[in-house]
């Protein structure tokens, strides 16, 4: 019976979770920790190795998924990084980023705005859009944002430092 | 049995004390918030169910342990963090266009590794009242050993009063996706 009820539970999980990867990652842990937890807490009978299974599960794929999503935005932020440092001031190009998976694809326009030279590195600075599908659908122009990239001894890199953490505040 | 639960709790709370403080040592950020935050929340659960017999309550004691241990260590992984960030701008306030310092972070917690490295002011953003500059930052060094390969990063420091600190404002929040 509690069998039955478990491979029910982790059925009802595997559903929430492929549900929710399509539209946002970074909440498939909770959900996937709850699921875990009720098929433990129902496989067990006590609440306590349900919790803990549930919190451990949770705790593992938050790890997990972060490690790939952010693994991503470097992918991007390389691509985008590397082709500003081979263009000159003022000039323009696409950009894009396909992954492995058909997730988290981005593609836009970059164009470097100017460039510094320091006793320490060489930088740009460039402004980049994102297409996304919400200005396209509403007609209008993508969302631009500014960066910075330097050149170190593994060629041109993201150089865009943390925020202050006096303006860390929520986002983390 | 009440024994052996309250045994095999301390145990557990021990293995999690071990591991948040391997994690830490290593300098591993986010993985220490979520083992650590894992932990006390299991932990907390099962000294819960220690005393209940009730299933929400003990998952309710355990989800809030395991809130309020998150928040306390990304507080103190912001703490040191802050420190570091001052360190490195109160070295390159002072400095010229051009002109390079070695700076070095000494933090109060080991929950970050302390890092060495140069910086130079690239640029003054504005003068008078508004004093800030654009600084490179190279990182050369992280905990004991020398990093590979420098790693540079670019960053903005305004002066409050006598004080510079870093200036550098947050990401706009289409931007930062995955990266909490």
């Amino acid at each position: 019976m509690s069998c039955r009820r478990l491979e029910a539970a982790a059925r009802m999980g595997a559903a929430l979770g492929c549900a929710v990867l399509l539209s946002a990652c970074s909440s498939v842990a909770g959900i996937t920790g709850a699921a875990a937890g009720i098929a433990s807490g129902s496989a067990s009978a006590s609440p306590a190795v349900g919790v803990a299974v549930g919190i451990g599960v949770q705790a593992g794929i938050d790890a997990s998924i972060k490690f790939v999503l952010r693994r991503w935005s470097q992918q991007e932020q390389a691509r985008i990084a590397d082709l500003v440092g081979g263009m000159a001031v003022g000039q323009r190009g696409p950009w894009e980023i396909r992954h492995a998976v058909p997730y988290g694809d981005g593609q836009g326009e970059v164009q470097v705005v100017r460039a510094f030279a320091t006793p320490l590195a060489e930088c740009k600075e460039a402004v980049f859009s994102v297409e996304d599908a919400a200005s396209r659908a509403a007609g209008a122009a993508p969302p631009r944002f500014v960066t910075t990239v330097c050149r170190g001894d593994q060629g041109w890199k993201w150089a865009a430092a943390e925020p202050a953490v006096a303006r860390w505040g929520a986002l983390q | 049995m009440m024994k052996t639960k309250q045994v095999s709790m301390k145990t557990s709370v021990l293995g999690c004390l071990l591991v948040a403080c391997a994690l830490a040592t290593s300098g591993c950020g986010s993985l220490l918030a979520e083992s650590a935050s894992a932990g006390a929340g299991i932990a907390s659960g099962a000294l819960a169910n220690a005393v209940t017999d009730n299933a929400g309550v003990a998952t309710g004691i355990g989800i809030g342990v395991q809130a309020a241990v998150r928040s306390g260590v990304q507080y103190y992984q912001r703490k040191v963090h802050g420190e570091a960030q001052a360190q490195i701008a109160r070295i390159a306030g002072p400095l010229q266009v051009g002109q390079v310092r070695p700076w070095k972070t000494s933090l109060s917690l080991p929950l970050e590794s302390e890092e060495a490295g140069r910086v130079v002011v690239s640029r003054v953003i504005s003068t008078g009242e508004l004093d800030c500059k654009e600084i490179v930052v190279s990182v050369e060094q992280s905990g004991p050993g020398a990093l590979p390969a420098s790693e540079f990063y670019v960053a903005s420091i305004c002066r409050n009063g006598n004080r510079w600190a870093w200036a550098q404002a947050e990401p706009a929040t289409e931007r930062w996706g995955a990266l909490q």
